[in-house]
């Protein structure tokens, strides 16, 4: 095995990007650290890092947010990297800023590409200098008169959104000339009485949208390439449940030409190390525009590893020990992704209570297995699911080798997955993966408000075989569980004839 | 041995009996022959008439968890009261709301006698009508709620003697 590319990482997370990347160094040969909040000091991260730090209270702001601990537990430890995940401070400038002036090694883009894309204005400005093609938009002088002529050069329907804004408020659509004065009037309304702010801004509403983002690896030697796509449009409340890759709606031709963009997205920052720029695209018309640059690891990851082969946590980590990305081999020269891959994100959460998040002990969590299943899990059975922090159990992930494949695989996974304590998103997943419109590869991100809206679970007659399965286990099997049968044997030693709770192994 | 549950607000009862093969179960009028192949405190391997199944069981507090075939069930063990003093020789029986509602109606009156399953009163809860139903053959004690009143989770709805 190649020397590790660090000896030693710290990883500036929890949960299961955590358990994610201490996989990978200890893959690497590379020792890891974990740091825990007091509500995670025997969760499944820190339980597999080679050493663990305590860095404060649950709450994320008194532990995982606290930059300056986390630096400092790096030091102490001898980490000569941070890795920071997702979320947290993943995208927080000034951290990376601080761990490049440490001495240490960011893992993840340089401080300036964090900051250039923090800004959504400056970064659709930056795009635009670069060619990538926006969501057309105008801010500016907001007099009804000039919001007219500029609706009318961007084409209706038109958004009008509050400047100062978000959250959807001060938000409106016109969809002709005649339906723009009146929608002006309420968004600015609405926007004082929001924000104290009436300035409007106004862009191109694409009524259907689909959400397509493209995964962008950069090497320190100038190397920018993108590892094709990933197609979210499945979401609820704006939070993505299921990711495939490749989208449906893309074409080779729109491949190689938003992938193109991303390149050029990524160049225009300099950008270094994994990061997702994000596009929206108009399924009628094939256009796309771009949203953001996320400039960290994404959630849905795993998807692109499945149809790639790489394994981008490791390449995160040798490109920030400078390594180059070898543009000769064939790992990095695929024309296009190798099958389908699908993620789901199981989340614990209450379908009776609006879906919002659930709590409790994960009385027993046993994924599912077989060819093509991946399951990236940060809580094993025995863990508590609070209200600290996000409610994700795990990503079940599959690949296959076409999309009716690997939908069927899912389903498959889906229905082994056992999760007993709490409830959890499993049948609204199956419920998603049934309808004829994701089926069909249309679903816009529009696609459960319109055909999930009030989704509950259909309330199952119970079967005989679980009442019997309650009933048994009352007596048995609880903690420290009856002693084994003692059994006719000479052998005083025998673990048979003992009348303790001996138990073989772990079960 | 009689193994009652609610389960969405429905209630259940099994009686299961050990035999020289296994387990004899009575539900519903139907008598069922059951052995237990494997037990190893997260899977349970049944065999249910001549059926091989697996399931995964958890229990905690009240609540027991099966996964069976795909799909989850929640059960519930209904409280019951502990036996009062050396004289009384029965078992009081206390049924709590499952969850925060709104009493609809009341099916039975203090004083009643009552079998097993009887809808003694209903709630309205989550949008559901939940039926209450008697775990048991008795009288009916006491009925705490007047219809129209809210109440909490766990709040007791009735008792029975």
């Amino acid at each position: 095995m190649p020397p590790p590319p660090f000896p030693k990482i710290l990883i500036a997370n929890r949960g299961e990007i955590a358990v994610r990347i201490i996989r990978a160094c200890r893959e690497m040969g590379i020792q890891t650290v974990a740091v825990h909040s007091e509500a995670d000091a025997q969760a499944l991260h820190v339980r597999m890092a080679d050493e663990a730090v305590p860095i404060g209270p649950p709450a994320p702001v008194m532990s995982y947010l606290r930059g300056e601990r986390i630096l400092q537990a790096a030091l102490d430890s001898g980490a000569q990297a941070i890795h920071p995940g997702y979320g947290f401070l993943a995208e927080n400038a000034d951290f990376a800023q601080s761990v490049h002036d440490a001495g240490l090694t960011f893992i993840g883009p340089p401080p300036a590409a964090i900051r250039a894309m923090g800004s959504k204005a400056a970064a659709r400005a930056l795009m635009q200098k670069a060619g990538v093609p926006i969501v057309p938009g105008y801010q500016g002088e907001d007099d009804a008169r000039t919001l007219g002529q500029v609706a009318d050069a961007i084409g209706y329907p038109v958004l009008i959104k509050a400047a100062a804004g978000g959250g959807g408020k001060g938000m409106r659509i016109a969809a002709t000339p005649g339906e723009l004065p009146e929608a002006l009037n309420a968004a600015r309304r609405e926007a004082a009485h929001a924000f104290g702010d009436t300035q409007l801004i106004l862009e191109k509403y694409i009524a259907e949208a689909r959400h397509v983002e493209f995964q962008i690896l950069a090497d320190t030697h100038g190397n920018t390439i993108h590892l094709f796509e990933r197609e979210c449009s499945i979401q609820r409340r704006h939070q993505k449940i299921i990711e495939e890759t490749p989208s449906p709606l893309l074409t080779p031709q729109l491949r190689a030409e938003m992938g193109a963009a991303a390149v050029a997205a990524a160049q225009a920052v300099s950008y270094t190390n994994a990061g997702t720029v994000e596009f929206i695209v108009d399924p009628h018309t094939r256009e796309h525009y771009f949203l953001e640059v996320n400039t960290r690891l994404q959630v849905e990851h795993p998807i692109t590893e499945l149809v790639t082969g790489l394994d981008l946590v490791q390449w995160q980590i040798r490109i920030a020990a400078g390594e180059p990305i070898d543009l000769q081999s064939t790992a990095f020269n695929m024309r296009s992704p190798r099958g389908h891959a699908l993620e789901c994100r199981l989340y614990a959460e209450d379908p009776a209570n609006n879906f919002l998040p659930a709590t409790g002990p994960v009385l027993q969590f046993a994924p599912p297995a077989g060819p093509g299943i991946r399951v990236d899990n940060g809580i094993a059975t025995g863990d508590e699911i609070t209200t600290h922090y996000d409610p994700m159990i795990a990503k079940i992930i599959v690949h296959a080798a076409d999309r009716p494949a690997a939908i069927r695989r899912m389903q498959t996974a889906l229905h082994d997955t056992v999760l007993l304590g709490l409830t959890t998103n499993l049948e609204f997943l199956q419920a998603v993966l049934a309808h004829p419109e994701f089926q069909a590869g249309e679903a816009t991100t529009h696609f459960i408000e319109q055909n999930l809206p009030d989704w509950q679970a259909p309330v199952r007659d119970l079967p005989l075989e679980a009442l019997i399965a309650a009933a048994l286990s009352e007596n048995q099997f609880t903690a420290g569980s009856k002693p084994l049968p003692a059994k006719d044997t000479p052998d005083p030693y025998s673990p048979w004839g003992r009348a303790d709770n001996f138990r073989l192994g772990k079960i | 041995m009689k193994h009652t549950y609610t389960y969405h607000g429905q209630t259940h009862t099994l009686d299961l009996e050990p035999t020289a093969n296994g387990y004899r179960v009575k539900y519903n009028g139907e008598t069922y022959e059951v052995r237990q192949l494997r037990a190893t405190g997260r899977q349970l391997v049944l065999c249910v008439q001549g059926h091989m199944v697996t399931l995964h069981t958890a229990k905690h507090d009240r609540e027991r968890w099966v996964d069976f075939d795909g799909h989850t069930y929640t059960l519930e063990k209904p409280i019951r009261a502990r036996r009062r003093g050396g004289g009384q020789q029965e078992t009081e029986n206390v049924l709590r709301a499952p969850m925060p509602g709104q009493v609809r109606a009341v099916q039975a009156a203090e004083g009643d006698e009552v079998e097993t399953g009887q809808t003694l009163l209903i709630l309205e809860a989550m949008k559901m009508e939940i039926r209450i139903q008697s775990p048991c053959d008795g009288v009916v004690e006491s009925i705490p709620v007047a219809v129209g009143e809210q109440v909490e989770k766990d709040q007791i709805l009735v008792e029975i003697g």
